[in-house]
């Protein structure tokens, strides 16, 4: 063994183990966990049945709530992506302090505790609060809007936690592009819109990817947002977790629970990077 | 002399100028526009919950005539918040020292040596990020509870570490990059043996790295909820849990003060990190 | 084809004045190169007729037509860049129709003429490729025939062979040049290559911190320098400096400062007082005695290199260094202390005011 790998594996061993211990094996056994069963007077039951599976699949309160919460996903990727890319482009088009000052302000809100913000906006979509009465102020509604304990709070709230990722992320991307590209698509004719449908655009896909794969991930595996924001009244999976595992005590179905949230967003990640590659685009992934 | 590559690569541009400065040009572009609402609506909601903590009122609503330091007062008046304050200060120390040391380890073993295997390694360090926050608790209150560390502050500080340290990793492994290896060499050939490089070359350039890592595990977890949420015991309450059940169940500004505070400490724990390391290496754009 | 006129173009970039009042008019067909050290504002200049930086003054005008408030995508003019900037996620040919695309030409005749553009640069195949799998030189050409394409009135090329290495440099030298005269486009070129500029030039512009110092054919610029900028740019020069003390039968007589007396032409304006003469280190020979009617100067040889074609050799006079580029005939070169006369043409010695450098 080499000199340096050998000090390169004593570097790196610490950090393994410890997740391997405290990460890996506990992950594995809630694999395991999820199919064993469950009863209310003697607790967990080892066996391997596919009981909870079949339940969740079989009950339509369980499906909804999953396709809630996929839909929720969806719509704040898709939100994030509309706010976030004009944002991303406006500050390659900045420099100097004027740049980092708009850096800093969208940046901020990472910094500050996800509860903070959630509750913020709880504040903000309170029957009396600023939003329920700009609406009611410019005639939109007759009576206030139920925006808190709605889904349509949780993706306000969900959309402002995420936004600056997906700021980032495009960000990111539109750095590493060549401006002599569209200097070149303008001398071949191109105004100001048509280069960036044909070239910016194109060029920062990579970026609006990696974006939202981030947003929809995190939006999918989201509790604190969609607790405050829905309680108990719009639940998400993650909430549905949280509650079979502490209230219900029913740890095998949230296992299972926890396992299939786990699946799904695996799989739309992986179904979306394979029709990326394979599409009209798949040059600018190489 | 203004460099003659970059002056052919700005396009003609309506709204901003290529020197710096953003006071300069007074005209506000679309873009420009969209910019200041976008910040406006990042920052709204903290910006709410700073304000409600100053209400004179029993309730969440924004001071506009008076102001009261009533709220702040009244943390005082409720033990629970100071004990949960502690708590979360404890164990965000005892996690973020754990979680750098060996983050730092692991992150000087990936990036300044090429092993087989180097990217499974990093891809696996870096996995707990991938995992939905509610996953991991879920899966870390089901093997403490066969394992005797359930409710237990040990539990909490190795389950604090676990979500940390991927962080302390990217950031170091991001701070090391540029690394210079030459200096290590040169060192070596002015007659330092490894130990002495590692201690007076190799952590001296790692430590602003290092401290922007311990900076944001600190951060990480001492804003951690939903991991905690599964591991916790009743006797060990964390700060964001106590606010989490506080704006469950009673809404009032306490919280709110709470919470201000709490942005007030972050923002000056930020400047600290800012100074250290710079923003753009960080977000890995430069 | 058109003729293109530029009429004391002006840009600053925070106060500092990039281009100033750089006027020039480029016949129809014509090559011509800017050349100078780069922030020159060479590419300035090149940036502003391609409609890419608005000018703070002056006029650009196309076949008498004044476009400087035209907007870049609507002008007629095809450009290449010095990284080829060829659009990574299109194919070759996507490339090369994308201009054509932009000016609604219909599908079939993009095809056509893409195919056509293709084998002016002799890269038929390449059209279902993607530019990373080309080479740098297969890029330039396709970077060429992307601009060519659409039938501009001007080229403009803004040091397109500066990334490649330097056989490929002057394959490409020539081939560009057998192409624009193929099609026959009035052609502005920017480099800091003067041997570049000199061999592919009908005219060239030497310019230097935002200024015209001199347009001309390349022999021209060659041997009869403006002025000293000129001079030192361009070659290699000599250069001694010397108080006028006569003037007769068309030439003029300096003194330097050992006391002999040179004579030679006047590059400018009438030389008064104090010059610098400046010679052509192939126009110097190494003799042993100096015959008649030359300009002489005794020295010792410092150094011969030896370059193949050409031996290079520093002498040491009273009037500084001087470098001789003497032709390689088959004789050993002298040794390093031989004693020599150097002789030169007096219409070789070019009088200028002395400049300062920078």
């Amino acid at each position: 063994m080499r000199p340096g790998f050998r000090a390169a594996l004593g570097l790196v061993s610490p950090a393994c183990l410890w997740l391997l211990a405290f990460f890996l094996i506990p992950l594995g056994l809630v694999l395991r966990l999820s199919f064993f069963g469950f009863s209310p007077t003697s607790g967990i039951v080892p066996a391997l049945e596919l009981g909870n599976y079949w339940k969740i699949f079989a009950d339509e309160y369980y499906l909804g709530i999953f396709v809630r919460t996929v839909r929720i996903s969806l719509l704040v990727t898709f939100l994030t992506l509309a706010l976030g890319y004009p944002e991303a482009y406006y500050l390659t088009r900045i420099r100097g302090r004027a740049k980092a000052l708009v850096l800093v302000a969208v940046l901020s809100p990472l910094i500050v505790s996800a509860i903070t913000r959630t509750f913020g906006w709880f504040i903000l979509l309170a029957p009396n609060g600023l939003v329920n009465s700009a609406i009611l102020g410019l005639g939109l509604a007759d009576g206030p809007v139920r925006l808190i304990y709605s889904e349509t709070g949780i993706v306000i709230g969900l959309t402002h936690v995420l936004v600056p990722f997906m700021v980032l992320s495009i960000y990111a991307s539109l750095q590493r592009r060549n401006p002599a590209l569209v200097s070149a698509a303008q001398t071949l004719g191109a105004g100001p819109v048509r280069a960036f449908l044909e070239i910016t655009l194109p060029l920062s896909l990579p970026g609006i990817v990696a974006g939202s794969v981030v947003v929809f991930t995190l939006s999918m595996s989201a509790f604190v947002t969609p607790a405050i924001l829905g309680g108990t009244r719009v639940r998400v999976v993650a909430y549905l977790i949280y509650e079979e595992f502490l209230l219900s005590l029913n740890w095998p179905f949230g296992a299972a629970l926890a396992l299939l949230l786990v699946l799904i967003t695996m799989v739309v990640v992986v179904a979306y990077n394979r029709w990326l590659e394979r599409g009209r685009w798949a040059e600018v992934f190489r | 002399m203004p460099p003659e590559g970059q002056a052919l690569t700005s396009t003609v541009s309506a709204d901003v100028p290529a020197s710096a400065g953003m006071f300069r040009r007074q005209r506000l572009t679309p873009l420009g526009s969209f910019n200041v609402l976008f910040i406006g609506f990042l920052l709204a909601p903290v910006v709410v919950v700073v304000l409600v903590a100053f209400t004179p009122e029993g309730w969440l609503k924004i001071p506009t005539t008076s102001f009261s330091l009533r709220w702040f007062r009244a943390i005082g008046e409720h033990p629970e918040f100071i004990s949960a304050f502690r708590n979360s200060l404890g164990i965000a120390v005892g996690a973020s020292i754990l979680a750098t040391a060996i983050g730092t380890l692991a992150a000087l073993g990936i990036v300044r040596y090429r092993f087989p295997g180097r990217e499974v390694v990093s891809s696996f360090l870096l996995s707990p990020l991938m995992v939905p926050t509610v996953v991991s608790g879920v899966a870390l209150l089901y093997f403490f509870s066969r394992i005797g560390l359930a409710s237990t502050l040990a539990g909490v500080i190795v389950a604090h570490v676990v979500v940390t340290m991927p962080y302390v990793i990217r950031t170091v492994g991001a701070s090391l990059a540029g690394f210079d290896r030459s200096l290590e060499l040169a060192a070596m050939t002015l007659g330092a043996n490894r130990l002495q490089t590692f201690w007076h070359v190799t952590l001296p350039l790692s430590l602003p790295g290092m401290t922007a890592g311990a900076v944001f595990a600190f951060i990480v977890s001492f804003d951690e909820l939903t991991v905690t949420l599964f591991v916790t015991g009743p006797k060990l309450v964390t700060l964001p849990i106590r606010i989490y059940n506080h704006i469950t169940y009673i809404t009032d500004p306490l919280v709110a003060a709470v919470s201000a505070l709490l942005v007030f400490l972050t923002i000056g724990v930020v400047l600290i990190l800012e100074r250290l390391v710079g923003l753009d290496r960080l977000l890995g754009t430069q | 084809m058109a003729k293109l006129e530029l009429d004391r173009l002006t840009k600053r970039f925070d106060g500092i004045l990039a281009v100033d009042g750089v006027s020039l008019a480029i016949e129809e067909g014509e090559f011509v190169s800017l050349l100078g050290p780069s922030g020159c504002g060479k590419s300035t200049t090149l940036g502003m007729v391609a409609g890419l930086l608005a000018p703070d003054a002056g006029s650009i005008r196309i076949g008498g037509r004044d476009i400087t408030r035209q907007p870049g995508h609507r002008r007629n003019i095809g450009m290449v860049f010095q990284h080829y900037a060829l659009f990574p996620h299109m194919t070759v040919a996507q490339n090369v129709a994308f201009g054509l695309r932009m000016r609604k030409i219909p599908k079939t005749d993009i095809a056509t003429r893409v195919r056509r553009a293709l084998e002016l640069v002799r890269l038929p195949h390449a059209a279902e490729r993607h530019p990373r799998q080309l080479s740098g030189g297969e890029q330039q050409r396709i970077a060429v025939a992307r601009a060519l394409v659409i039938e501009p009135a001007i080229l403009l090329l803004d040091e397109p062979l500066s990334n490649l290495d330097a056989r490929l440099r002057e394959e490409m030298r020539i081939e560009l040049r057998e192409i624009q005269r193929r099609v026959g486009i009035t052609t502005v070129f920017v480099t800091h290559d003067q041997a570049e500029a000199l061999a592919m030039s009908d005219r060239v512009a030497v310019m230097n911190r935002g200024r015209i110092m001199q347009v001309g054919p390349p022999a021209t610029i060659y041997d009869r320098p403006a002025n000293e900028f000129v001079s030192s740019f361009i070659g290699q020069t000599n250069r001694i400096e010397g108080d006028v003390v006569g003037a007769e039968a068309g030439y003029v007589t300096l003194r330097v400062a050992s006391g002999t007396c040179l004579r030679g032409v006047a590059g400018g304006e009438e030389p008064k007082g104090r010059v610098a003469a400046l010679i052509r280190p192939e126009k110097i020979t190494l003799a042993g005695e100096a015959p008649a009617g030359r300009n002489s100067l005794r020295g010792r040889v410092q150094d011969s290199v030896f370059l193949g074609t050409v031996i290079y050799y520093i002498v040491s006079t009273d009037g500084g260094r001087f470098t001789v580029l003497a032709q390689n005939t088959g004789a050993a070169p002298r040794a390093a202390g031989t004693d020599v006369t150097l002789s030169w043409e007096p219409a070789h010695t070019l009088l200028v005011a002395p400049a300062a450098m920078e």
